[in-house]
């Protein structure tokens, strides 16, 4: 009787720690699945009024607790690209801007645990910043995209207005660049005359293997992260160089007009900051 | 060497802008002759170095003006280091662009 009774106590323990293997694995295969990319077409039109500027691939790899937006990588473009794009907008109207990718990319990785957005950006600078809180609006409109329903948000970020369009059936708060913040994945965002156009191309969600999301390595590059008020000084400096510099080699044209110091951030970068 | 190149570059830019305007002469045809435009180079001290300008002394926009911006990134670094806005002769266009670029 005492044996029967051992029997039956181990059985059920047996029974027990089978249970908790199987939720773990369970648990851990849930998980797993939840890995997706997201591939976008990323478009800098900025002081061109449509989206006509220069074209980059990009990826956007997340699951539950990570994303990472890569653009203007070499390995996106099937190499690196380094060329001068002259785009005529009409016969009147002309840009010529730079395509250039690099190594590494520009990346931006979301840690949503720790409220964190580490970036590789604009200078090869490591920038880490608390993840911007972005009041979004949300409407009613409604729109596909690829076989997902989206909905439509609208806000303002770092000196531009953007239009995003989101799904609700991936809820996760991810997006291109710096945009997230929604109740689902964004896959397609814009600002005014789409200027920055993020499009999409395609997703695979669930992935079939798991992904690791790594995030921005200073130390690969012997480089100190900065704060984002620390980058954006650096930008607004680099950026008033530039139009200095621009101007000494203009004035050795005969131009029909003198050269005028229109040239604002917005026309060379994504951020736009007040006190430039 | 970068100094050099870019000066033998601007030679060579002076040198295709005096050229393009000669016509060729013919034999049955009256020789009609553009006087080439006039090219200056010189350069100015800047920070620790020198830039070339060259200067297209042509006052006439033959192919009219032309609007633009113009940025150079001269690293692979997404920095744009030479920005420019405003209005030009059409043709001076190509020149420009190349000066831009060789002043990286």
């Amino acid at each position: 009787m005492k044996l029967r009774t051992a029997f039956f106590l181990n059985t059920n323990k047996m029974k027990f720690i089978t249970l908790i293997v199987i939720i773990t694995f369970n648990t851990i295969l849930h998980s797993q699945s939840q890995t997706g990319l997201v591939q976008y077409g990323h478009k800098q039109s900025m002081g061109m009024g449509a989206p006509i500027g220069i074209d980059y691939n990009a990826n956007l790899i997340f699951d539950n607790e990570n994303s990472l937006y890569t653009f203007a990588k070499d390995s996106l473009e099937g190499g690196h690209i380094r060329e001068s794009v002259y785009i005529e907008k009409d016969k009147d109207n002309f840009f010529v801007n730079s395509k250039i990718t690099n190594k590494l990319g520009f990346q931006y990785y979301v840690d949503k645990e720790n409220k964190k957005l580490l970036s590789r950006d604009i200078g090869f600078n490591y920038v880490k910043e608390e993840i911007p809180t972005i009041n979004w609006e949300i409407s009613d409109e409604k729109k596909d995209i690829g076989s997902f329903e989206c909905l439509k948000a609208s806000t303002e970020f770092r000196g531009r207005t953007y239009t995003a369009w989101f799904t609700t059936s991936i809820p996760l708060p991810y997006g291109p660049w710096k945009l997230q913040g929604l109740p689902g994945l964004i896959l397609e965002a814009y600002d005014t005359n789409k200027e920055i156009y993020f499009y999409f191309k395609s997703i695979k969600y669930p992935m079939d293997s798991k992904i690791k999301i790594q995030k921005p390595n200073s130390e690969s590059e012997n480089k100190e992260w900065i704060t984002f008020s620390e980058y954006k000084k650096t930008l607004i400096n680099k950026h008033k160089k530039a139009i200095e510099n621009g101007r000494m080699l203009i004035e050795g044209f005969d131009s029909a007009d003198t050269a005028e110091d229109k040239y604002t951030m917005g026309n060379s970068y994504i951020e736009i900051f007040d006190n430039e | 060497m970068k100094k050099i190149l870019f000066i033998l570059l601007c030679s060579f830019v002076s040198f295709g802008f005096t050229n393009e305007r000669i016509e060729p002469i013919s034999e049955n045809e009256s020789a009609e002759i553009t006087l080439p435009v006039k090219v200056e180079t010189y350069n100015f001290p800047y920070e620790n170095g020198t830039i070339t300008l060259t200067i297209f002394d042509n006052g006439i926009c033959e192919q009219g003006t032309v609007t633009g911006t113009l940025s150079t990134h001269c690293d692979d670094d997404g920095i744009a280091d030479y920005v420019w806005s405003g209005t030009i002769c059409r043709e001076h266009i190509d020149a420009l662009i190349m000066q831009f670029n060789a002043s990286c």
